[in-house]
């Protein structure tokens, strides 16, 4: 008969490999790089704000039992993303897995929109995935495997009002996982984007009525997702997949 | 205790490829199973060989595209089981010619196995999880769904067109919270390959365990989440780009 695997994996599945997480201090980052940690991965978590990021990379090492190491960078820096990439090589000796989650949103009217919160957001969650993406494939190149997970939005299918800067990045982000993907696929790498409708991260306090009317995921919804993607075997690629609560408007007309 | 125990599930076209490798992820993770196809050949040696595994499991012969032996199969499931959790609608067939040698017979074949019968399941399905207020139906499309390959006009249609229905399903189903999803897979080793080794070797091949393990993923998330698209396919094939 065929073979079925009756027990369940008992963990570790993610032995040996090493990722990057960005924005891995809190929300969706951060239950990303628990699920990767609890399967036996070697973790960067990345952020800004030291105090934070520390206190995570803390409490998953406890939690998990596997090394997560906090690496401060501002990935909309060219230079601080190098270096980022360097510590992980110089920690860890290779790269398997880039999480590029990290992001930021601003909630004007396009005509109250100033400048410096357009340049702000396009910086945040387009441009910083080009300078984490090319670092990953630069690495990801000459080891002749790797996979990249960009995490996208709804907003990359159907805009939101309000918000423009992050609709335009993210579909600008569509166009980057798909010709990071086309560069990479000659060296074996996977390039995927998972595009998420509401979860109850810190953005959504305060915000109880709307995930009620909307319906809202939770974190661990999400890194669940994200994890049965980077257990496919090399060679295989979710080149774009679209996660919502089920009472989501997005689907028909609006 | 899996991810599925307690759930259960009709799959079609599940005597082999990817009905199958579904179908052996399910149980794996303790679902129990109603196992379609038109015909009995290899459909209830592939249900003995997953009961195997402790599983409840049910080989129940239908054709998708006869609404009587689809309500047929849903009333045995019912009074086997209960309740229906989940619906795969798999099976789906292919044809080869150019558009211009392409004839209506042939068009009619793949539109109604690939198109019809997954409307004529979807709403029995939808019937049922609307009382329940909880279930999840996965359409398994292709990436012929995004992007068309020459000499296959009804099958990039029927897919294109599968997609149009899961959306509506899911608009539909949305007030009784059941959750409707594609996935989209790429060159997948099946039946339908055999003869084409060479084109495989060179746009990469993913196994229908592949399939299985994300059909798990989605299935295994909780009610009120859904992945309603799910683009998979081998990292090589040529799809990304222009052609």
């Amino acid at each position: 008969m065929a073979e079925i695997q009756r027990s369940h994996p008992t963990g570790k599945r993610l032995a040996g490999k090493v990722a990057i997480v960005t924005g891995g201090s809190t929300g969706i980052g951060k239950g990303i790089a628990r699920h990767f940690a609890d399967e036996g991965a070697s973790v960067v978590v990345c952020a800004r704000g030291k105090e934070r990021l520390e206190a995570a990379s803390k409490e998953l090492t406890q939690a998990t039992g596997s090394r997560v190491e906090a690496v401060v960078c501002d990935v909309g820096v060219e230079a601080q993303v190098q270096a980022m990439f360097k510590r992980t090589l110089d920690l860890f000796g290779r790269l398997d897995i880039l999480v590029n989650n990290a992001g930021s949103n601003t909630r004007e009217l396009v005509v109250d929109m100033p400048f410096a919160n357009w340049n702000k957001v396009i910086n945040s969650n387009l441009t910083a995935v080009f300078l984490t993406g090319r670092e990953a494939l630069r690495i990801m190149k000459k080891q002749q495997s790797g996979r990249i997970i960009n995490i996208g939005s709804i907003a990359a299918k159907v805009p939101r009002a309000n918000s423009a800067a992050y609709v335009a990045a993210k579909v600008g982000l569509t166009g980057l996982t798909r010709s990071l993907a086309l560069e990479g696929r000659a060296d074996g790498i996977a390039v995927s984007q998972l595009n998420n409708g509401n979860t109850r991260t810190d953005r959504w306090l305060g915000r109880d009525e709307q995930a009620a009317k909307e319906g809202i995921m939770e974190i661990d919804d999400v890194a669940g997702i994200a994890l049965a993607m980077v257990l496919l075997p090399d060679g295989v690629n979710v080149l774009d997949g679209t996660l919502t609560a089920v009472n989501m408007p997005f689907i028909g007309r609006g | 205790m899996g991810r599925l125990t307690d759930k259960v599930a009709i799959i079609t076209g599940a005597r082999s490829g990817i009905g199958r490798g579904i179908a052996e992820a399910f149980a794996a993770e303790g679902a129990t199973l109603v196992l379609t196809a038109r015909t009995k050949d290899k459909l209830e040696t592939a249900a003995q060989e997953i009961a195997k595994g402790g599983n409840r499991v049910k080989a129940i012969v239908a054709d998708v595209t006869d609404e009587k032996q689809v309500a047929e199969l849903f009333r045995q499931t019912v009074e086997a089981f209960g309740r229906v959790d989940i619906l795969v609608n798999n099976a789906g067939t292919n044809t080869r010619y150019a558009t211009v040698d392409l004839p209506l017979s042939e068009w009619k074949r793949v539109i109604e196995t690939n198109l019809t019968g997954p409307f004529i399941c979807g709403r029995e399905a939808l019937r049922l999880m609307s009382k329940q207020k909880s279930g999840r139906i996965i359409n398994i499309a292709s990436i012929s769904a995004k992007r068309p390959r020459p000499n296959a006009a009804a099958y990039v249609s029927s897919k294109f067109g599968l997609e149009g229905l899961t959306r509506s399903m899911a608009l539909d189903g949305r007030p009784d919270n059941v959750a409707v999803c594609c996935i989209y897979p790429g060159n997948t080793w099946s039946e339908l390959k055999i003869g084409r080794e060479e084109q495989q070797h060179r746009e990469g091949i993913m196994e229908a365990a592949d399939i299985g393990a994300m059909a798990v993923a989605i299935a295994a998330l909780p009610d009120g989440v859904n992945m309603l698209e799910c683009e998979m396919l081998p990292v090589k094939q040529p799809f990304i780009g222009r052609g």
